[in-house]
């Protein structure tokens, strides 16, 4: 506390304070020695109320002075021992913040033993876990339902967490690093690369075709063609991102247009304007909110969601092997963040979200690049997001 | 009620004795502070119907504060407060945080009941009820039984040094701390069960906050029964400042009849007091002597006054003794004394306004608070709509709503329960809509609710909100089914 805009106001709570506590000391000097009549007088109040009423003075109990004396000293005490005189910190150095910081430290150090169990176990075993299930329900609860809903399936532009349809990969690690380090998903308007609203309705109508919805099979054939300006990032295939088989595509999240699942709908009129205005997700970082032990337990309760009727999980175990050179670049890339973040003294998380940026204008780049070029499919390693391995 | 108290004291003061007024008169002219030491107070044992009336009390309320504890109930203490857990065990009902207008009608109860009281009586519950008064006269009883009587106790007080007086006080002394420790162990055993209680004690393992309670609570009755007694009803008890405001002209005070007692003074046993010019009233100081705070209610009602009735005891003693008729101190009215009423005609203006009014409330929060818990059942649930999944169209054309439902079982039994859903035409439940809810347990469900949206307009479904219930059945024991009210939104239609 104690941020005040001149000195002056420092020395005007101070004043304030000790008067305080001198007047009480001199009224209650003066009222030690007072006496309520002389000799010879009754001790009768001088005040009359209702033409009869009189006081008496029924003198208070001695030890009650000193219950007022020893709050006076609990007072002084009080001003050396915490911050109460203006800018003067007090002796014990007391602060609001630190009183949190020690209670939350002190709830860390009770949950620690647990949460390094959990940690150290992998989280296709925790899943299996019943109290750390239970706990990953409550963290979801709190932070991720929000956007994802209480059931994780998802709303408009939210993914849905309990289908086998994944931006970013449905294995363990991948799942633990879109929390950890949060994503950025950016399809940029495609409206002035098509130029004309009837080239949009046709790429609109393609991608309808691809996943057998109704659309006009004419303008999809002509589609078609435009189409190579969208597979750079969703493939050829339109498999998304996730399935360049070369893994250098695997941090830019572009959907599977071939399936049913919509993050916005699967309608004429929603892909029209997707293309047309392009989608801009974010999926926070929540590395400095909740720490890496707690997110590597609701990475283990997301990762289960997605069962079959005889409780068989079915997301993989782990990434496809196309992608382990992939990976293991991406390690490399996120330890010089971390070496580099740690250089200019800033918080891990805060790298996070610098690696996420970078990535993010990496990727705006090789886009723009691509247009440059002007259609030509070019498989340029846009910046990627690493997966974390931990 | 003052002004005619004081026409009273001035009736008694002119008919009292001249040297009486004279000793009065010097007293109130003496300079004074506003600030006195207390004077230790000697008080006299006493025999008597009241008093009686007090010890039984004392045995009660003690039975009960130190008996409960003890208690087994479903194989826990039956009666725990149990600080941890946020739950309080009351024989077989169990609290839950969310129960806590239950304390606070029982709060209200108790302040009903003491209004009540106090209108019929005066402050019964001070003289016969209150910890204060029930630990002051234990205590009382060990002073007097260890040192002996007032005299005696005083004739200690001013004795020099000696072994028999360090004896005395220490063995005092001693007593007093066991009772109290015992007396804040106890109170512990309400929040940690006395077994566990008793092996953290045995095992050097209570904890700060154990140790800490016992003590406390432990010194402050030492301090509050052994030292300040008297203390603690003039200067510190809030109930005593306004239970007076309860009184009227028709409520039972000690009261001493001036009529009848004045003028006062010594007398020959079997003389007619009547002829001397004399009241009943002997002045031999015994109502002085043995009251608890030291007051003389020859002087009438003072606020000092606790309605012991330890006065009335000790004057019918003196009475009994004098062969006149008992009760010239006793429970009366004002009105009862000015209008020398018979006990019927006291008795019949009990019944007045103000009690009455005061029954009917309190019969009505106990009966509904009665009702209440019977009714209670030992299900929650608690609804929530997911505000960010607004309507989501699933793959199979159905519109999903999502709901977050907190279920609470408040039983010591585990119980399985269904969820059904209703007020849409083919609305229903997907996935889990079972659920088993272990004893003393809160699960949070996410219930996935659909419905076929052509199915839901064509029954008067519309877009945006329509009302829907949510039901709760137990499965597996007979309870009422719960029930909530919430909406399911439909997407607009193109």
């Amino acid at each position: 506390m104690s941020d005040f805009t001149s000195p002056f106001w420092s020395y005007w709570i101070t004043a304030i304070a000790v008067g305080g506590v001198i007047f009480c000391i001199a009224i209650l000097v003066s009222q030690m020695r007072a006496k309520t009549n002389k000799p010879g007088e009754e001790h009768l109040q001088p005040h009359v109320w209702d033409d009869t009423l009189q006081e008496y003075n029924n003198p208070m109990p001695r030890w009650w002075l000193f219950m007022f004396v020893g709050a006076i000293i609990f007072g002084i005490g009080y001003f050396v021992a915490y911050p109460g005189l203006g800018n003067y910190k007090g002796s014990f150095g007391w602060t609001q913040q630190g009183e949190y910081e020690q209670e939350t430290a002190k709830l860390e150090a009770q949950v620690a033993p647990k949460y390094n169990q959990f940690m150290s176990t992998p989280i296709e075993q925790l899943a299996d876990n019943k109290e750390a299930m239970e706990l990953g329900q409550r963290l979801f609860l709190n932070n991720c339902a929000q956007c994802h809903g209480a059931d994780a399936g998802g709303s408009k532009g939210f993914p849905n967490l309990t289908d086998s349809d994944w931006l970013y990969g449905g294995w363990p690690t991948a799942i633990e690093h879109s929390i950890l380090s949060g994503r950025n998903g950016v399809m940029p308007s495609q409206a002035d690369a098509l130029k004309s609203p009837v080239a949009i309705n046709d790429v609109a109508n393609y991608v309808m075709s691809l996943s057998n919805s109704p659309h006009d099979v004419v303008a999809a054939a002509r589609g078609k063609e435009k189409f190579t300006l969208c597979a750079s990032c969703h493939m050829v295939d339109a498999k998304g991102a996730i399935s360049d088989p070369t893994g250098a595509q695997r941090g830019v999240g572009a959907p599977n247009l071939t399936d049913k699942t919509w993050l916005y709908g699967g309608d004429i009129k929603t892909i029209t304007e997707t293309v047309t205005k392009g989608r801009n997700n974010v999926m926070p970082s929540w590395d400095c909110f909740l720490g890496e032990s707690r997110i590597h337990v609701l990475a283990a309760y997301i990762w289960q969601l997605n069962r079959d009727e005889n409780g068989t999980v079915l997301n993989p175990v782990k990434a496809p092997d196309s992608l382990a050179k992939g990976i293991a670049e991406d390690q490399v890339a996120w330890d010089k963040t971390v070496a580099d973040a740690k250089a200019q003294g800033k918080p891990v998380c805060s790298a996070i979200s610098i690696h996420v940026q970078n990535a993010a204008k990496a990727a705006a780049d090789a886009q723009k690049a691509k247009e440059a070029a002007a259609a030509a499919p070019a498989a340029g390693a846009a910046g990627a997001v690493p997966d974390v391995k931990k | 009620m003052r002004q005619i108290f004081y026409a009273k004291v001035e009736e008694a003061a002119a008919a009292s004795s001249s040297v009486d007024k004279d000793r009065r008169e010097k007293k109130d002219k003496q300079p004074q502070g506003l600030f006195a030491a207390r004077k230790k107070l000697y008080v006299r044992d006493v025999k008597g119907f009241f008093d009686n009336w007090r010890w039984i009390f004392v045995w009660l309320t003690q039975i009960v504060f130190y008996g409960l504890p003890w208690l087994q109930w479903n194989g826990r203490q039956a009666l725990l407060f149990d600080l941890n857990e946020h739950k309080f065990y009351i024989f077989g009902l169990i609290f839950w945080p969310s129960d806590v207008v239950y304390m606070t009608i029982l709060l209200i109860i108790c302040a009903v009941a003491l209004f009540l009281f106090t209108a019929v009586a005066g402050r019964l519950w001070c003289g016969y009820a209150c910890p204060q008064t029930v630990y002051t006269e234990i205590f009382m009883w060990v002073e007097s039984k260890i040192e002996g009587n007032r005299v005696a106790r005083m004739r200690l007080d001013k004795a020099p040094l000696s072994a028999n007086k360090i004896m005395r006080k220490g063995f005092k002394h001693f007593i007093w701390a066991v009772i109290s420790l015992w007396s804040g162990y106890t109170l512990v055993a309400y929040f940690t069960p006395m077994r566990e209680l008793f092996l953290e004690t045995v095992n050097f393992t209570l904890s700060v906050s154990e140790v800490f309670w016992i003590f406390f609570y432990g010194f402050m009755m030492y301090l509050f029964a052994g030292w300040m007694r008297e203390q603690v009803c003039k200067y510190m008890c809030p109930y005593a400042r306004f239970q007076s405001v309860m009184f009227d002209a028709d409520t039972l005070i000690v009261t001493y009849d001036v009529k009848r007692g004045e003028s006062r003074g010594p007398r020959k046993k079997g003389v007619d007091p009547r002829e001397q010019g004399k009241g009943d009233c002997i002045d031999c100081g015994v109502c002085v002597d043995v009251c608890p705070t030291g007051i003389d209610i020859r002087d009438g009602l003072q606020y000092e006054c606790i309605g012991c009735g330890a006065c009335a005891d000790g004057c019918d003693d003196i009475m009994v003794k004098m062969g006149y008729p008992k009760g010239l101190i006793r429970y009366d009215t004002e009105n009862g004394v000015q209008q020398n009423s018979s006990k019927m005609d006291i008795m019949r203006r009990i019944l007045r306004g103000r009690v009455l009014l005061y029954t009917v409330v309190l019969l009505a929060l106990v009966i509904g608070l009665a009702y209440s818990l019977g009714q209670r059942s030992v299900l929650k649930m608690r609804v929530e709509r997911d505000a960010r999944t607004v309507a989501r169209v699933v793959e199979s054309g159905m519109v999903e709503n999502v709901y977050r439902i907190q279920l609470s079982n408040a039983d010591e039994k585990n119980h399985t329960i269904s969820v059904s859903v209703h007020g849409l035409n083919g609305i229903s439940i997907k996935g889990v809509d079972k659920v088993e809810l272990p004893a003393l347990s809160t699960q949070t469900l996410a219930l996935k609710v659909q419905v076929d949206q052509t199915k839901a307009r064509t029954a008067g479904g519309t877009s945006g909100t329509n009302p829907i219930e949510i039901r709760l059945s137990p499965i597996d024991f007979k309870d009422d089914v719960l029930s909530e009210k919430t909406i399911f939104m439909l997407p607009k239609q193109d």
